[in-house]
């Protein structure tokens, strides 16, 4: 067989036009007809040819490849003898691809018009699991998408709308409280950004400023989505971050933490600690001293062990590290002065002076030689005459007044009363009377409790032998003084008055008796009772409450001075916040769900330090004047007792293909209170119907 | 360095060059608060309506949008490139969703279709026209007679051709010789044969199994005729070569162009899922970008 099945000459071959749509029906027998259907598919086939006239006869022009000419020829009226039967058009194979094409569309639209309205469309467009911590929310894409509700064609809208318009961060933020600052960038208010831009000084432009500055911060608010990815699988960490989330605005790009991050500056020592405790001094000094080296720490976790977090080394309570040599010091032990702080007291007065110029200070000590106490001047400080007398005799001295004015003297006249009546008047009504001159004094309220611990529990029987002592017939005194100013009826009731004075008060057994107070000489001393004082930690409460320009700023130099008793402020710092002055009676604190930008674990560290322990990381400044730093109040102006730390402390090991070197591994991206999600439960007894119990 | 390798190394460095344009776009892009399957997604939706592109291109020959050959060239390069965008875009999971998990499958299957038809373009065009070449040591004539490539839509001509002729030698041995070996031969063997077309795997799979079984008969066959009757079957073995030869091409040529009903087709469907996923991204964004 030497014949080729397939000719190409333009005789004897067809053109094949295999993108039209329909082929002649023939052809899956082999025989396809010439000229095919038309476009729409009909079969428009006669004839083989179309004969053509020449001269008087017609001529057959059949083409070669469909056999040449035909032995009948041609009709007489000119028409082909070789009619072609009608076929039906099949689709060719561009036709039938065509049609699966429009039926693949189709059958999808279908799909999503039935399937997305139907019940089970929440569940078909739903693109994943959502975390375990959301499976409650599971039930309805509404939870969480406020544009669920509108339905398929609400959704169309909703993809136009802008951004912000569908922001459900709302819904987000109703569990998760993260202030009113949650959609601004870090949780924070705007100002505060500047204030760390101004800080970081030379490093701000390693940090970068386009997207964070405070000028355009303000505008921006970020959803929750943004960073957050729900619909990620049952397990998923909606935490977790890429670090190029926090470089799209933190400019300087850091390929690495051991590489590119700024090297740190005083981390991680961002303010004096709460505790004096010189840790050089101790470390080199006392801590070798014979006395005492045997009560030494031996080790750092002798003093600090982590919280329950094991984020923060916190320092042990005072019982169980400083008591062993401080305790006794607090008690006044060795102590060459007074061991108490003197509270209440007879200021020295020259009273014979008085007398001769006809003014009545009634009796006075004559050996009293000191001043009124802090603590008296606060009490008397809500008496109008005592203020007056107390200014007019600011620099007038009470032991010589030979040549004070008459004004002067009578305004010594004035603050011996007061002392007097003071006196008396906390020996005729107890507590409630010194409550009522700490209100007065104060211009405010007092809870019981407060007052309680204000009055230190005083017990009656010191004032009583301070009366005894200082002013033997302050009853009859006080009583001669109110009938001269009150008349008849009043001296009366001063006489009735002296007599249930000379009786005692009635309160006796509501005074208790305290340790702690004791008479000496010419004043009622506190003398501290050990550590965490009620009574000295309520008055420096009290008056560093008060501010430095306060009516108790003469108490808190008495309380907080270097030398005071019970040395309270030796070891707890004072810090100035916002023109009042607060007592650090406590070391560092972590509040529970308080996130700084920082964030470290010491706990997962531990095992991997050496023999040097902690100093691995904390070295000691020998140089660093830490105790300098606690003379004034600015919590931020200090020296540390330790070198600053290095990146290099934390690259060496936090490095690529070591331990993570992520943003997040040592930073928090919200910061302030981010409180746990919590419901609103009232408080109310539930109904029979819904409490109903087996 | 051949013209072919050229054009290979240019195909080569513009998919490597496009591959790492997206990825420097899209590495830059992730320096933002904006969702990087944004930008992923609308890459790969541009890409897949630009592939999609090229069927419509194919409509439309008139209109000079540059040769089919660059189209299919550049089709190609976008085609591997959206495996690349596809990866970025699922992250390398495969979603759970199951709108999102149908989009994925149609996006696998269309691309893995895309591949295999790839694939088999360059390998079966080459079996084609080479089939005369490997199996026949003759000349130009042999060549022509076995490894002749044919339309595909005149196959079905060419076989009722083959069929005419061989009940042509069929007829003409009856009558000429009193045997009816070889006209009992075609009705119970080679009837069927030759009415469709035959052993399509095997031609697929490239195995002359069936030819050499088919041969093996003929030689049974051939002992119990007359010579006169063996040269009319030897005639009727080359028709019968030849109508292998035609189902050959019939087989390739018919995967060649059947491919298409699954890469074709589900583009399109792809496309109307992908462009409601892009919706509901949209609308369910949550306020992000």
């Amino acid at each position: 067989m030497s014949e080729r099945l397939q000719q190409y000459d333009h005789d004897k071959s067809s053109y094949e036009r295999p993108p039209q749509h329909w082929m002649c029906g023939w052809s899956s027998c082999g025989r396809p007809c010439y000229g095919g259907p038309d476009a729409r598919g009909r079969c428009v086939a006669v004839a083989e040819c179309s004969p053509v006239r020449r001269g008087d006869k017609w001529a057959c022009t059949r083409l070669e490849a469909r056999g040449g000419f035909c032995s009948p020829g041609p009709m007489p009226d000119g028409s082909c003898s070789q009619s072609i039967p009608k076929c039906q058009p099949v689709l060719s194979l561009r036709g039938k691809r065509g049609v699966s094409a429009r039926w693949v569309s189709a059958v999808a639209l279908g799909a999503l018009f039935f399937l997305v309205p139907s019940p089970q469309g929440q569940k078909f467009i739903s693109p994943g699991d959502i975390s375990s911590k959301h499976g409650s929310l599971a039930l309805s894409c509404g939870n969480c998408h406020s544009v669920f509700q509108e339905g398929p064609t609400g959704w169309f809208r909703a993809a136009f709308d802008p951004p912000p318009k569908k922001d459900d961060s709302a819904r987000c933020v109703s569990c998760h409280d993260l202030g009113k600052n949650s959609g601004r960038p870090h949780s924070i208010e705007p100002q505060r950004i500047s204030l760390i831009q101004e800080r970081a000084g030379k490093r701000k432009a390693l940090i970068g400023e386009a997207k964070l500055d405070a000028r355009t911060a303000s505008a921006h608010s970020l959803p929750c989505s943004a960073c957050h990815s729900e619909h990620r699988g049952r397990h998923f960490d909606l935490r977790s971050m890429d670090d190029r989330r926090c470089q799209s605005c933190h400019m300087a790009s850091f390929a690495g933490f051991g590489r590119d991050h700024p090297d740190f500056s005083t981390f991680p020592y961002v303010r004096r600690t709460p505790l004096i405790f010189d840790h050089v001094s101790h470390l080199g000094k006392h801590f070798q001293e014979g006395e005492f080296k045997s009560r030494a720490p031996s080790e750092c976790k002798d003093c600090h062990l982590p919280d329950p977090s094991g984020s923060y080394m916190l320092s042990r309570n005072f019982s169980r590290t400083c008591a062993a040599c401080h305790l006794g010091q607090i008690l006044g032990e060795g102590r060459a002065g007074a061991k108490g702080v003197a509270v209440f007291s007879v200021p020295g007065l020259d009273a014979e002076t008085l007398r001769k110029e006809g003014f009545d200070p009634g009796r006075w000590p004559r050996d009293a030689e000191g001043e009124l106490t802090p603590f008296m001047r606060f009490l008397l400080s809500g008496n109008p005459a005592f203020r007056r007398a107390e200014e007019m005799l600011k620099d007038t001295d009470l032991l010589d007044l030979a040549k004070a004015t008459p004004e002067e003297r009578k305004a010594a006249e004035e603050l011996a009363w007061s002392v007097k009546e003071i006196l008396f008047d906390f020996l005729g009504k107890g507590h409630p009377a010194m409550k009522a001159r700490m209100e007065a004094a104060l211009g405010r309220r007092m809870s019981d409790a407060e007052a309680a611990a204000l009055s230190g529990q005083m017990p009656l029987g010191v004032l009583r032998a301070a009366q005894e002592a200082w002013f033997p017939r302050l009853a009859a005194e006080m009583a001669r003084r109110h009938a001269a100013s009150a008349g008849e009826d009043g001296r009366k009731a001063a006489q009735k008055e002296e007599e249930e004075t000379s009786r005692g008060p009635s309160a006796d057994e509501a005074m208790s008796a305290f340790g702690g107070w004791y008479l000496q000489d010419f004043a009622v001393y506190y003398r501290p009772g050990g550590h965490t004082d009620t009574f000295l930690r309520a008055w420096l409460d009290l008056s560093a409450g008060a501010g430095a320009q306060g009516i108790l700023d003469r108490v808190l130099a008495v309380l907080a001075g270097p030398k005071a008793p019970g040395y309270c402020a030796k070891c707890h710092s004072i810090d100035a916040a916002e023109g009042v002055f607060r007592v650090n009676w406590a070391g560092k604190q972590p509040e529970v769900n308080l996130h700084d930008f920082n964030r470290y674990k010491h706990a997962p560290h531990f095992s991997l330090l050496d023999e040097r322990g902690c100093v691995t990381c904390h070295r000691l400044n020998r140089r660093a004047e830490y105790l300098e730093a606690f003379k004034g109040r600015d919590p931020a102006r200090f020296v540390s007792n330790f070198l600053p730390m290095g990146k290099k402390d934390c690259a060496s090991c936090h490095a690529t293909g070591k331990a993570r070197d992520n943003c997040l591994t040592c930073h928090n991206y919200h910061v302030g209170k981010v409180a746990p999600a919590l419901v609103s439960a009232p408080m109310k007894m539930p109904d029979s119907k819904s409490n109903a119990g087996p | 360095m051949s013209s072919l390798s050229v054009r290979r190394w240019v195909h080569v460095f513009s998919f490597v060059s496009l591959s790492s344009i997206f990825l420097y776009l899209y590495g830059r892009y992730a320096y933002s608060l904006d969702r990087s399957q944004f930008f992923s997604g609308w890459v790969l939706l541009t890409a897949i309506v630009f592939l999609a592109a090229y069927n419509v291109r194919k409509k439309l020959p008139f209109i000079p949008l540059g040769s089919s050959a660059t189209w299919l060239q550049t089709h190609l390069n976008v085609g591997w490139l959206t495996f690349l965008i596809f990866a970025i875009h699922l992250d390398l999971r495969f979603p759970t969703g199951a709108f999102e998990s149908v989009l994925a499958a149609l996006y696998l299957t269309v691309a893995v279709s895309g591949v295999f038809g790839l694939c088999i373009s360059r390998i079966f065009p080459r079996r084609l026209s080479q089939r005369g070449r490997d199996s026949l040591s003759g000349g130009e004539e042999d060549r022509r007679r076995h490894g002749e490539e044919v339309i595909f839509e005149r196959i079905p001509v060419y076989r009722r051709q083959l069929r005419e002729w061989a009940e042509v030698l069929v007829l003409e041995s009856a009558k000429e010789s009193a045997s009816p070996t070889i006209a009992a031969f075609y009705r119970d063997r080679l009837h069927c044969f030759f009415a469709f077309p035959r052993n399509f795997v095997m031609h697929v799979i490239g195995s002359g199994r069936p030819l050499h079984l088919l041969m093996a008969e003929f030689t049974v066959v051939r002992r119990y005729l007359s010579d006169a009757d063996r040269a009319t079957l030897d005639k009727l073995e080359q028709v019968v070569r030849a109508k292998n030869d035609l189902d050959y091409s019939y087989s390739l040529q018919f995967v060649l162009k059947s491919w298409l009903f699954v890469h074709v087709p589900l583009t399109y469907g792809l496309l109307v899922f992908a462009v409601f996923h892009g919706v509901l991204v949209y609308a369910f964004a949550g306020g992000s970008r």
